[in-house]
């Protein structure tokens, strides 16, 4: 891989919350079609990190690109629209909604169209509309919930949950995918499920930045890991360098390990 | 001199009466820092509760034991209240609670009505009408007292809450329900009792408030909330101290802006109540954390909130299930049928009222756009009517306009506001949106009122009856067919809007706005554009009311009518478009039909107000089908239970 392929990047990203600083002068590259990792102990920031990239957040300081244009500090929407989604830790799907549903809401930047179009149902909008459902449609095959495309969320089991927020997110055609601990509260065999999933969005040539907590499925699975604690970049390299970085070591199991 | 007199003598007016306001905010704030829970009916309770004051001292009870007699009373409705209304809603939709706690600000203000009548009571003036002259000008004694009184009652409340176990329980529990739970602090009994002293303090600012004017009378109530909740706002809420301040500084500058405001600029006096709202809307939009707050980047609280009330409130109500593709065998049948209407009914009566539904069922399907898809609470509808009444009205008869443009204009005009008064919402959290829309559409009706172009409180008469192409409406049967047309005109509309990429966002948004701002969707935007349609369809009702009954006033369009909006929502069900028309038809007829028994006609509407939230949250009709199943299954599975046992 080559410097051309990063296609995201973040320098000095900080930020600061009443004194507390979560995210410290964190730089970060993600290149074409690799899976990255991004771990460290509870409490480190990952997430924060996440937060600030998608605008949840602002930054207190450093500068966030992708495909060069700076998009430090946009609105979630925005960043969305440029081609960043991510999926988050407590899977926010829309309880009330359909599995298919669900993931056609991903495909809100695609189905947009005019107002007036909208409300006489013009060409244009119907064959968004179409576009759309079908991408769902297959979307969540994809993620395997082809048998629950009218099932309503709240009645899907917590895994099938999980995947229809990947099925979501890829309803939007992201250019990078975030996604914030897809495995967490799953069972061995799940996450084991969901990880294999992860690695066939790989393969399909999606670029993924991936926060992950369980130590051994990050090894399997990213090309590269970063290991932030508290805010703070302590390693960042391939599984194996990772694996045998002294402060890594200290950073998950203490002092003196 | 004279001038600084005044200004105190003034100053000395607005501390009474923000007094008064102060010690219904406290209660107020208590109640919604605890539970976040909106109690509409503690106006009300503070009037029932003073009148009852009133009415005993007339009946020659002692003074004493009046006041005391009184107090307990507000203590107890404040209870029942909360057992009946707030308790079984207080892990629910918190929308659905506003609904059921109108609900219970209903039967009191009837009740009151209904015992000791709509007209004002005579109240002892207590504290006597003793002046102090300074300098010329005159100072009451009374209004120093009361103050005294006020500051003592609250003094003696929050040593209360520091000093005493009780009391101490009380702020444990507004920190953090479940953990002061697993502390053993007896949450409902804690809560009941917030409720009580809420009750108890509103009360003895109702006394304050005989006290200084003389009079207490039913429609003191939802004033007294509305102030109430401003000064809650303001004072950041469930801070104490906040409230009493914010609730004097709001007494304050009410008295002084009618006092000066008349003098400096030539505002009626009619403005009074605009003075709060105002306010209101300025801190909401600048301040959002009140006055005492700490001051955080707007993102931030945003984030905050949007992420923390989704996980305290998740909406119970389900949307989509409820929602269904038209079939198109039934609709063209319907819509024949109705066509059929006038000529198989021709009892003017009877269709003036199907006129009337038709009317209130385009207002419903704007209420369930920007409510029931997008979740955003919206309390002026009654402003937006009055717009679109007033423009076609004033347009008919000041410029001579024919109907069509006018109906066209009053709803881009509503359309317009609807996307001003759409920007609070942007920022601003649910329940103080409710706020803010009631608060524009209190102001609207206003500024009608004391306004000369629109003839003031007179009202518009003579509003020429509509032509259409050359055609003249004049018969209840021609105001059928053109009610249908617009019908369905604004039914096809909510189906187009809510079935595309429109309506999933609006359901997204009210479903998670942080999740749904992920997917790219520009939640302002959609949140907006929600209000601009809504009060499009308000206008568009309002214009038809206006020539329908060619004589529109001022007093049509009060919060009565933005609250039967959202009840013929309710019953109806949220997120469900056939429910608006079916919601508006159930209220107009059973308006009809409780005619006979006219006083208590509110206090009806109020307990369907208080029981469908509960027990029907997702519409009257809706799943009816799925519940007697259900029921006819729990008569018959003991049987089954039997045959099975060995």
């Amino acid at each position: 891989m080559t410097e051309s392929d990063v296609i995201f990047q973040a320098q000095g990203l900080t930020k600061n919350f009443a004194g507390l600083i979560a995210v410290n002068d964190l730089h970060v590259d993600l290149r074409q079609g690799e899976i990255l990792g991004l771990i460290g102990p509870n409490g480190s920031g990952k997430t924060t990190f996440f937060n600030v990239i998608n605008g949840v957040y602002e930054a207190t300081a450093g500068r966030v690109e992708h495909r060069g244009t700076e998009i430090t500090n946009w609105p979630s929407y925005r960043v969305a629209g440029h081609g960043i989604t991510r999926t988050f830790q407590n899977s926010r799907v829309l309880l009330n909604a359909s599995a298919l549903e669900n993931a056609m809401v991903g495909g809100h930047l695609h189905a947009k169209t005019g107002f007036f179009k909208t409300l006489f149902s013009s060409a244009d909008a119907r064959a968004r509309e179409a576009k759309v459902r079908e991408e769902a449609i297959a979307n969540l095959a994809f993620v395997g919930l082809a048998d629950y495309a009218d099932e309503t969320a709240r009645n899907m089991p917590y895994g099938a949950i999980k995947r229809l927020e990947i099925a979501r997110a890829l309803s939007t055609r992201p250019d990078i995918l975030m996604l914030d601990e897809p495995a967490a509260g799953l069972n061995p065999s799940e996450a084991e499920n969901l990880m294999s999933l992860v690695q066939q969005l790989h393969e399909a040539g999606k670029t993924i930045f991936i926060i992950e907590h369980n130590m051994r499925v990050v090894m399997g699975l990213c090309q590269r890991i970063i290991v932030i604690e508290a805010g703070i970049k302590i390693a960042e390299g391939e599984p194996k360098e990772i694996r045998n970085d002294p402060r890594v070591k200290e950073a998950y199991l203490g002092k003196g390990a | 001199m004279a001038d600084l007199l005044f200004l105190l003598q003034q100053i000395t007016n607005g501390l009474a009466l923000g007094s008064v306001y102060a010690l219904l905010a406290i209660g107020f704030s208590m109640i919604y820092g605890i539970l976040r829970m909106m109690n509409f009916a503690h106006g009300d309770l503070y009037a029932f509760s003073s009148i009852l004051i009133a009415a005993s001292i007339a009946d020659k009870m002692p003074i004493p034991i009046a006041l005391a007699v009184g107090i307990l009373v507000g203590g107890v409705i404040g209870v029942i209240v909360e057992r009946v209304c707030y308790r079984p809603l207080r892990f629910v939709d918190r929308s659905v609670a506003i609904v059921s706690s109108l609900g219970a600000a209903f039967v009191l203000r009837n009740g009151s009505e209904y015992f000791f009548g709509v007209r004002t009571s005579p109240f002892p003036l207590l504290l006597g009408q003793h002046q102090w002259n300074i300098g010329g000008v005159n100072f009451p004694i009374a209004g120093f007292f009361v103050l005294l009184v006020a500051l003592g009652s609250i003094a003696l409340f929050t040593l209360f809450l520091r000093r005493s176990r009780l009391g101490s329980g009380i702020l444990y529990v507004a920190q953090d329900i479940p953990t002061s739970s697993l502390m053993g602090i007896r949450i409902n009994r804690t809560i009941v009792l917030v409720y009580a002293l809420g009750g108890a303090l509103g009360v003895i600012g109702g006394i304050l408030y005989g006290s200084i004017y003389g009079v207490v009378f039913p429609a003191m109530g939802f004033p007294g909330t509305i102030k109430a909740f401003v000064a809650a706002i303001i004072g950041g809420v469930g801070n104490l101290t906040g409230a009493l301040i914010a609730g004097l500084f709001l007494g304050v500058i009410e008295t002084l802006v009618v006092v000066y405001g008349a003098d400096l600029f030539g505002l009626p006096p009619g403005y009074r109540d605009a003075v709060a709202f105002v306010i209101l809307i300025i801190f909401l939009l600048f301040r959002p954390t009140g006055l005492m707050g700490t001051r955080v980047s707007m993102s931030e609280v945003g984030s905050a909130a949007t992420m923390g009330y989704s996980v305290v409130v998740k909406k119970t109500v389900s949307l989509l299930g409820v929602i269904s593709v038209p079939r198109w065998s039934i609709w063209p049948a319907a819509i024949v049928l109705a066509f059929l209407f006038p000529q198989v009914v021709t009892d003017p009566y009877m269709l003036r009222i199907a006129n009337l539904i038709m009317m209130y069922s385009i207002c419903v399907l704007g209420m369930n756009l920007v409510l029931g898809y997008c979740g955003q609470f919206h309390f002026g509808q009654a402003g937006f009517m009055a717009i679109g009444a007033y423009t076609t009205a004033l347009l008919m008869l000041r410029f001579d306009l024919n109907f069509i443009p006018a109906l066209l204009a009053s709803g881009a005009l509503a359309f317009f506001f609807g996307i001003l008064i759409g920007i609070p919402a942007i920022r601003v959290r649910s329940d103080y949106l409710a706020l803010v829309t009631f608060a524009f559409g209190e102001i609207v009706r206003l500024v009608i009122l004391n306004s000369d172009f629109t003839r003031g409180p007179m009202g518009l008469p003579g509003i020429p009856l509509p032509e259409l192409f050359g055609f003249k409406i004049s018969s209840m049967s021609d105001f059928f067919y053109f009610a249908l047309v617009l019908l369905i005109l604004s039914y096809a509309l909510c189906v187009q809007v809510t079935r595309s990429f429109i309506g999933r966002a609006w359901r997204a948004i009210y479903e998670d706005e942080t999740a749904a701002e992920a997917m790219g969707i520009n939640i302002a935007r959609y949140k907006v554009l929600a209000f601009g349609l809504s009060c499009f369809l308000g206008g568009i009702s309002g214009a038809y009311m206006a020539t329908l009954s060619r004589f529109i006033a001022p007093n049509s369009f009060g919060v009565d009518l933005s609250i039967m909006v959202i009840i013929m929502l309710v019953l109806g069900g949220m997120g469900n478009l056939k429910g608006s028309i079916i919601g508006a038809a159930i209220m107009i007829i059973a308006v009809e039909l409780l005619r006979p028994i006219a006083e208590v006609r509110i206090a009806i509407i109020g307990l369907v107000m208080i029981l469908v939230p509960i027990y029907r949250p997702h519409g009257l009709f809706v799943g009816i089908t799925g519940d007697i199943k259900r029921w006819v299954g729990a008569a018959q599975r003991p049987k089954k239970l039997e045959s099975d046992s060995p």
